[in-house]
Order: structure tokens, then sequence, then C-alpha cells
């Protein structure tokens, strides 16, 4: 397994310089620049903020950004918020999208599995019927859905003292965005843990235990949850990148100033270095996460082999 | 059992502690909170163009005048006095001695050269009001094409450190309000060393080892004293090509250079208005102290501001809601209209200096992308009258925008500049719309190609109104036109390209004079999107110009006006209203056409704290 990792680490830095090159070009065919304001910009002054910030053409671009990642760590200054630099932003904003990432992904995997697990043991009772509920409402309810209620909630009277509205530092302000994050991995983990449960309550060491005289309790929690933790480990993998590099509704809804929104403000402004930065933070997470997931596989199923030859 | 339930308890650690490291630290409470429009886009002079990046620059920097935080006329801020030559072309401005910097500086008609040469050497947007300078336009010419000419023939001129002369190229009767305008304001060159960024890299590293050697630090050097100190660099034993550089440099006064915006920044950031910038954190608050150093701190009330960062605008007014804020300075037509609606006392609306109108495309041709260039029919004067006439604005201003706005039949918006009067404009007359139609050759709308009207698809109110002109245009004259929205920054491309047929735009005012409205439509100006061209509408302009004579100059500017209101290379549909939330303890604040903020006279009469001294 270790020359499984080494492999896969060598790996990143090609996948990440690709995903960089096919960024970057998407970005510049897009028609607009950075530049141009709310008027009609003078040729003089979008050629001088052109030269600098080094953005007169795409070469240009490559020629001094790219070099500036490897050699200083840093991003370059971002096109928009000129007075900040790109790597100053994501210090600002991601700890925010992990802190409130971390939350929403915990309740998910709690809830979902604690809930998934009870349908599949509890089959056509009372469990299954609220995971079953879940589900429905987590996947079919848009994120800004449920985020919008969550906010008028916060703003009903008896309430106004306990959740602050876009607001963002005291442990309350990551409740009610955490739960509005929350519900849809929630939902897919409760479907997946009930599906994959009901497969292994369903196998012979099953069987042997109970006759064996072992409580229900310590069958299904420490046994079976191992087993049935598979497939819902597969899906946490781009779920944490996902959840953890921020989303776009949850923190416009709830004024949260995280790395969400700079995925669709770098877009519609046009600012090439922010963009390629937050998409750069947000694939090594993807990657990052996903071998972190393959490890734990073995970890939680030793029968599993990540070996790249194997099939 | 206890094993499972150390995960769920680990992870709850875990994220009590990241939430403490990413919370925004210290709670306080300022004396004056408030939501801006938006984020902070940029606070570099140069570079600012938006309405929230303005307002707080008024609140942190001050020029020669500023706005009177009553009357919003330019009062004496950083000048004390001035005087103006018989001819109207020369201006000599007396600077206020106990004017300082945040960092205890004086301010002298030297940082004022600094700030305006710096337009010059780096346009910016703004950069064209400085051409009534004498030479401004010929200095940053050259000075782009590498050979400028020299500086001190520009009509800026510090006579001593306490005064400052300006030669104009025609008599500016409102030079007043342009040197109130934040682009006009001094900066401190001494504090902006550190980030100053040459463009010539490799040879100031040589020059700054040389002066490192003489115990003399290149980042604390303003730009003079290094060209003072270059001669000793080129005598050294340098190759003939640096010395070459160095005689340019000394031959034209001028390192080029740029600065990082980062200067801008606190703790770095050295400003001379009422208010400090003291903290900025990215996307969440800015902090502003009452400077201790101000000259007039005495008649600053409040000693805290907290600006906090909203761009959601259901969000924002929830936070004003909470209680949290004390002011929402602007909020968006369709939340004012509601709130109107249900009659509240806190809601502010006031005439805008700015006008939502259709530009039209004046050009004999189509361009390409519509109907691959074809005849224009909007390029017929009779067709855009009858266009214009055809609209009932009324209904517009009372079923969509519903805020009490006023319609429009002229560009300028009548009324927000005290001395000027808009002649009538076209009026509503579907009959007259008509039969100009059909004199230009298309009778009941027959044979009238059906044109696309661009807007931008993140503004619901256009969507809305588009759809009502395209009804009303349907049933008044028979025409058929052809809705398009397209994502923000694509339809100002296509607008500023001229590549539409009719597009829903709007315009406001920089500055209190006709010609900030007026000077779009010369021919010549970049942003003239009609491409509209009136040969006697530029020869009035350029005779306002060169008229010294207040009264008379208006007199000129209006029969200007008039040929926009005639002509209708855009048609007017409603001037603008600006809405904002505001406590009734929040005094100081008067609402204004300009949306201008004067800090200084912020005053709250809340029962107890009323912010001391």
């Amino acid at each position: 397994m270790p020359r499984v990792i080494l492999y896969r680490l060598l790996q990143l830095p090609i996948i990440l310089a690709v995903i960089y090159l096919l960024t970057f070009l998407l970005a510049w065919v897009a028609p607009g620049d950075p530049f141009s304001g709310e008027r009609a910009i003078d040729p003089v002054v979008l050629q001088t903020l052109r030269e600098k910030y080094n953005a007169t053409s795409p070469l240009s671009f490559l020629s001094s950004y790219p070099l500036r990642i490897i050699t200083e760590g840093s991003f370059g200054p971002s096109l928009f918020y000129k007075e900040w630099s790109v790597n100053d932003i994501i210090k600002a904003s991601l700890p925010v999208s992990i802190t409130l990432g971390l939350f929403a992904l915990a309740i998910a995997v709690l809830v979902g599995v604690g809930v998934g697990t009870l349908a599949a043991v509890y089959r056509d009772g009372a469990f299954d019927w609220a995971s079953l509920s879940i589900s429905l409402i987590g996947i079919s309810l848009p994120s800004f859905v449920t985020a919008a209620l969550l906010l008028l909630l916060s703003s009903v009277p008896a309430m106004q003292g306990v959740f602050a509205v876009g607001s963002w530092g005291r442990p309350a302000d990551v409740i009610l965005p955490g739960l509005a994050l929350s519900l849809a991995p929630m939902a897919y983990i409760v479907r997946l843990t009930r599906a994959s449960m009901l497969d292994v309550l369903g196998s012979d060491f099953v069987r042997t235990a109970r006759a064996k005289g072992l409580s229900r309790n310590i069958v299904v929690w420490k046994h079976c949850l191992k087993n049935a933790f598979v497939p819902v480990l597969s899906y946490l993998g781009p779920a944490a990148a996902v959840t953890l590099t921020g989303s776009f509704v949850v923190e416009k809804v709830f004024n949260i100033p995280g790395l969400g929104q700079h995925f669709v403000n770098s877009v519609q402004s046009r600012d090439q270095t922010l963009l390629l930065g937050v998409v750069m933070v947000y694939s090594l997470f993807l990657l990052v996460f996903n071998l972190l997931v393959d490890i734990a596989y073995v970890l939680v199923d030793p029968r599993i082999d990540i070996s790249a030859k194997g099939s | 059992m206890l094993r499972l339930a150390s995960i769920p308890i680990g992870l709850m650690l875990l994220v009590l502690g990241a939430l403490f490291w990413s919370g925004s630290g210290k709670a306080r409470k300022a004396d004056f909170t408030f939501i801006n429009r938006g984020d902070i886009i940029t606070l570099d002079l140069n570079l600012m163009s938006y309405q929230q990046d303005f307002r707080l620059t008024y609140a942190i920097r001050e020029g020669l005048y500023c706005p009177d935080p009553e009357t919003y006329e330019p009062i004496p801020a950083g000048a004390e006095s001035h005087e103006v030559s018989p001819d109207g072309r020369v201006w000599t401005f007396h600077l206020r001695k106990s004017a300082k910097w945040s960092n205890g500086d004086p301010v002298t008609a030297h940082d004022y050269i600094f700030s305006w040469r710096r337009f010059f050497e780096e346009p910016g947007e703004y950069t064209y009001l400085f051409y009534y300078i004498k030479n401004a336009k010929a200095y940053e010419t050259s000075y782009t094409s590498g050979e400028p000419i020299d500086i001190r023939s520009v009509g800026m001129e510090a006579v001593d450190d306490y005064t400052f002369r300006l030669t104009l190229n025609d008599p500016v009767t409102f030079l007043l309000d342009l040197v109130a305008f934040p682009p006009f304001y001094p900066r401190n060159e001494r504090s902006m060393t550190a980030f100053r960024d040459f463009n010539d890299k490799p040879m100031m590293n040589l020059v700054g080892d040389y002066l490192a050697k003489q115990q003399k630090d290149i980042k604390k050097l303003t730009q003079a004293e290094i060209l003072a100190e270059l001669p000793g660099f080129a005598a050294q034993n340098t190759s003939a090509d640096t010395k070459a550089a160095v005689a340019k440099m000394i031959r034209y006064g001028s390192i080029k250079h740029t600065y990082l915006n980062e200067y801008t920044r606190p703790p770095n950031v050295v400003t001379n208005g009422p208010f400090m910038l003291t903290e900025w954190e990215f996307k969440r608050r800015l902090w502003l102290e009452k400077s201790p150093t101000y000259w007039d701190r005495d008649a600053v009330h409040v000693n805290t501001i907290e600006m906090v960062v909203n761009d959601n605008v259901l969000s924002q007014f929830l936070q004003y809601e909470a209680g949290t804020v004390d002011w929402l300075a602007d909020i968006t037509t369709d939340l004012a209209s509601e709130l109107r609606a249900r009659g509240r006392t806190d809601l502010r609306a006031s005439k805008a200096f700015g006008t939502a109108f259709l530009t039209l495309m004046c050009k004999p041709q189509l361009p390409k992308s519509i109907f691959n260039g074809a005849k224009n029919p909007l390029a017929d004067q009779r067709v855009r009258q009858a266009l214009a006439m055809s609209i009932d604005k009324k209904f517009i201003t009372e079923r969509v925008t519903r805020m009490g706005e006023e319609v429009a039949t002229t560009y300028f918006p009548p009324g927000t500049l005290p001395g000027f009067e808009t002649l009538p404009g076209l009026p509503f007359d579907v009959a007259k719309a008509q039969s100009l139609l059909a004199e230009a050759g298309y009778p009941k709308g027959k044979g009238f190609p059906a044109l696309p009207i661009l807007y931008n698809s993140d503004n619901p109110t256009r969507a809305r109104i588009v759809q009502v002109l395209k009804e009303q245009w349907k049933q008044n004259l028979g025409i058929d036109v052809e809705i398009e929205s397209q994502e923000l920054k694509i339809y100002r491309n296509r607008v500023t390209e001229k590549d539409y047929a009719i597009a829903m735009v709007a315009w406001y005012g920089d500055y209190p004079d006709v010609s900030t409205f007026t000077d779009k439509y010369l021919s010549t100006s970049l942003q003239n999107d009609s491409a509209w061209a009136n040969m006697q509408f530029d020869q009035l302009c350029d005779d306002a110009t060169k008229e010294a004579d207040a009264a008379k100059r208006m007199l000129i500017l209006q029969k200007a006006e008039a040929l926009i209101d005639t002509e209708v290379p855009i048609v007017p549909l409603y001037h603008y209203v600006n809405c904002s939330m505001r406590r009734d303890y929040v005094k100081g604040i008067k609402e204004n056409p300009r949306n201008l903020t004067v800090f200084k006279g912020l005053r709250l009469d809340k029962a107890g704290s009323n912010g001391a001294n």
C-alpha cells in the first residue's frame, strides 16, 4: 500500500497542472474581462490595467502566474478585488467554509448513518418511514429553499437573540447554515446506509453471531456497521471536498464570508487569478480526499485491495 | 460503544475549534453601524468607480473642497480659500495649514500634485476629468508613449507648500464641485513608497543597492529624492545602456512605476479625512475611527463607525430588522416598493441624479449580428420619436417600479441642479407616434423588423419593463420586438461595442453639472453608445466649455439637452429614486440626488449615547 500512496501523490501535481491549464483556457475564452466597469472603458486605461496585472495576453499571463505558484506559493493579486491577493482571500474564507462544512458533514454522517441503520434494522417501521422522508426532502428541496426557510426561522422574535442574522463568529452562527447544508448529503447517506445495511444484515455471519447469543445492538453497531460503511465512504470523499469548500447558495443566503461565493463571483467578474486559485483549492481537496477515502477503505474493510494492479 | 461515541465527540470538538479559528475575533459595537451598497471593490483613488467605494472615501479622505453636510454645496476643506482670475482660467487655492495626515504629516500642495500626476501616469476611469487642466492630456499621451513633456508645463503648480495654483484650458464654472470629488483628493507619497513597483526592476535593483551602500533605503525615498541620487549612481562604473536609461529618467523627471494596491489597507494607509480606516476584514467589515489629527475634529460627533459587508439583498434587510444595523444605505426598488406599500416610516426615498432609459442604435446599418447588418430603421429620427411617444411611462412607474419615480421626458433629471432647467421633451401621444411611423415608411408597423431589445438578466425590474414595452409597442404601433437577456458582463460588452439595436440602460451623474450627462453624447465620446452624431450638439457643448458666465452657460446647455430630448438617440423612461432605510435617531445623513454621504455631519440622537467629542 505505501507504493500505491506514493504513486497517487506523484500524480497529484500533474493532475493539478492539467486542471489549471484547462480552467485557464476556459476562462480566457469567455467574453468579457475583469477590468471593465459600469461604463465604457478607455482603451488606454484598459491597456494600463492589463500591463499592471500581466494580463495583456494569454502568454503573458501564463508566463508569470504559474511560476509564482511554484516559487512563491502565491496565486497573485485578485484582478477584481485589487487590494487583496488571492492567497489573502483564500486564507480569510477557507477556514470559514471548512468550519461550516465540517459541521454539516458531521450532522449528515451521524444522523444519516444512524437513521439509515435503524431504518434497515426496523424495516417498515417508524424509522424506515423517517428515513424515506428525510431522503425525499433532502434530495428534492433545493438548498436555497431550505436555507431561506431557516433564515426566516432565525428572524422569528423568540429566536432573535439566539441566531444572529448574517453574522459569523459565535458558535450559534454555525447551526442554521450547517443544517441547511447538511440536508442533501444526509439524504444520500441515509439511503446508502439503509441499502448496504440490509445487504449486510442478510449475510451468514450475522446469523451466526445472533445464534451465538450476541446482543442485537453489538452485532449491528459493532460488526455490521463497518461492512455497511464502505459505500458511504466512497460517497464521502467527493462530498467532503464539495462541502468543505463551501456552498455558494447557503453562504449567500446567510451572508457567510466563505469560499463558495468566490466560485461564482470570480466567474461573473472574470477574475482569472481568483478563479484559478479557488479551482486549484477545490481540486486539491478533491484529490486529497479521494486518496484518504481509498486509504480508509483498507482500514474499514481489510479485504479490499487498492493496489493499482488489482481489478 | 464508547469507541463509537468518541467519533461524534471528536467531530464536535473539531468543529468548535475550527469555529474559533475562523471566527471574527472581538465582538464590539461601533457608535454607528451601516451596510453599504455591497462590498468595497477598491479604495485606490485611481481605480475607484463604484458608488460604495466613493461613499467610504468621503469618510476617510478629503480634498481642497468638500460637500457641506447640510446643503451638499462645496465648502472649504483642505483649502481655506481660493481666488479666480477674471477670465476664469487661473485658480489659486490657499491650503489650510492645520490640515494633517493621519500620521501627523502636514497636507501640502505637493500631495495634490503627486496624486493628480498619478492619474496622468497611470490612466484611470476618471482621468478625463483632469483634461480641463492645461497640458494634462498632452502630458498623459506623451507619458504613455515614453517621451513625456515636462511635468512643470502641466497647469498645476505648488507656488509654495501651502499655495496651489491651477491653470485651465477653459473656464470651468463648476471646478469647486470637481475638486470635491474623490479623484481630485491628495495622497501622501511617502506612506506609499513601500508599495512602489518599478517598471524597470533590474535597473532599480541596482539603484537600490547603490543607495543601500550609502545607508539609504530606496523603499523610503520619494521619486524626487531618488531622481536626485541618480546622477551619483550613473557616475559609477555602469554600462552604457544603464547610463542612457538613467539620463532619460533625469531628463523627463520621472521613473515609470506603479503602486501595489495594498497601500490602501490598514495599517499602512495614510488618509486626511475625519475618520481613519483602522481595520479591514475582507468581506466582513471595515472599521473606522475618528481621526485625532483631523483639523476639524471638534465637529465630528461620532467616534467609531462599522461598515458591515453584506451582498445579499434579503440578508441585508433582515440584519437591519434585527436591529444590529443603523442604516441600510441602498435597497432595491423591489424591496422598497413592498415596504412603501406597508407604510414603513424608516424607508427614505429621494429623487436620484440618474435616469433609466433606452439607448437606440443610430447608425445607418444595424450591427452584423442583427439581421446581418441590414438597414437600420432606428437611423430615421421619426422612427425613434414614434417609439418614444408610444410608451405609457406612467404605467411603468405605477405598476412595475412603484416607487413614485418621476416619469422622464428628458435625459437630464429636472430639478436636481439649481440654476438649470430642462425644456419639456416628447409627450405621450399615440396618434402622433403612429403618424410619424407611417411617414417613415412603416404604416401601422407593416414591414418593421422585429428588433431585439437587450437587458441584463440579473435585473428583475428590467425584465418586467421590457415585457411592458413589448406589449405597448405592439398595441400602439403594431411592431414586434424580441426580448433578449444576457449576463451582466456580456450585456455591458454588447452595449459598449455598439452590438445592439435597443437596450435598457441607466446613467448617473458623477458631479453636479449638466456636462456629466451631455458629454456622454458628444460624437467623439467613448460613452456614446448610440453612435449619435449631431454637429450642432457638439458645437453647443464646445461653446458651453468656453463660456465664463455661469448663467449663459446654462442656457447653452439647455439648448444642447433639448437636442437630445427631441432627436431621441435615447428614450428616457423614468428618473431613479434612491431608497434607503434609516433609523430616526440617525441625523446628519440627508437623502440627496447624488447619494452623497458626508460622515462628518453624522450625529446619533439616541437618549444618552450621543457620541462624545
